[in-house]
């Protein structure tokens, strides 16, 4: 007689992924835009004129979008999976962003960062081997019994 | 008090604040049924607007917060200290949202932390 034995891992709808791709996404390009700006801004210039001098620029409003883009994508997300399996992964950026910093601004990424970055991708990967949805998915099966 | 715990303290409102915020945007994001269409997903949590409010209010004292602890603290400091965020939402998504969190998503969450202390070294 044959038994179905468990699934060893819950599937991860492909929504989800893609979701998550398009927060590190985003998270990074803000970051790179962010620093774009930042990098116009005279050193000596207070707060004030920071930002006066960063909204003065046509990559402000890039930015102010990209802002938008961010929190839609992270609601759909949100409605989909855990925030407890979600937000951690998005520790993902760390890497994105020193990655994109190293070939874009041409900053150093020294040993100990990249000993850092790989404890975050260990992180990382044991959170996606969990379940992506458990506490609406127990109200809704409760809900339908 | 000195500067440097007084901007700990500042870093920890900023962990808490965001942690809060998304919790907030979750309770809003639920309002949803998790079978619905992305565009009827995002119309439904984005009505929830008490939920939605909150989590903005919550993000911009989180900003508030960090700025203020960067004045009192190097980079170096707060970027790990800054990192217990990921510990943070675990908690309250397990306390407030009563999700299951596996002993495999502690680890996850703790090593990311780990390796958040290992760059601030850098």
């Amino acid at each position: 007689m044959d038994v179905p034995s468990p699934p060893l891992r819950v599937r991860v709808p492909p929504v989800v992924w893609i979701g998550l791709g398009a927060v590190i996404l985003l998270d990074t390009a803000v970051q790179l835009v962010w620093k774009s700006l930042v990098l116009r801004v005279p050193p000596e210039a207070g707060l004030g004129e920071t930002f006066v001098v960063a909204a003065g620029q046509p990559g402000f409003w890039l930015l102010v979008g990209l802002f938008g883009a961010m929190a839609c994508n992270w609601l759909l997300l949100l409605a989909k999976a855990d925030l407890s399996y979600i937000q951690p992964i998005t520790a993902l950026s760390y890497v994105t962003v020193a990655a994109s910093s190293a070939l874009v601004f041409g900053e150093e990424v020294g040993l100990v960062r990249i000993a850092g970055l790989a404890l975050v991708l260990a992180g990382v990967w044991l959170i996606s081997g969990t379940g992506h949805r458990t506490a609406k998915a127990d109200a809704l099966a409760g809900a339908s019994s | 008090m000195s500067a440097r715990l007084l901007g700990i303290l500042f870093v920890m409102g900023s962990v808490l604040s965001e942690a809060f915020s998304h919790v907030a945007w979750k309770r809003a994001a639920d309002a949803s049924h998790p079978e619905a269409g992305l565009a009827r997903a995002l119309w439904t949590a984005l009505r929830q607007y008490r939920m939605i409010g909150l989590g903005v209010g919550l993000f911009v004292v989180q900003a508030a917060a960090w700025t203020l602890a960067l004045r009192y603290l190097d980079v170096s400091l707060a970027y790990p200290v800054g990192s217990l965020e990921f510990i943070a939402v675990v908690l309250l998504a397990r306390i407030v949202l009563k999700e299951k969190v596996a002993a495999r998503r502690w680890l996850g969450a703790a090593l990311i932390v780990a390796g958040s202390v290992v760059i601030g070294l850098s």
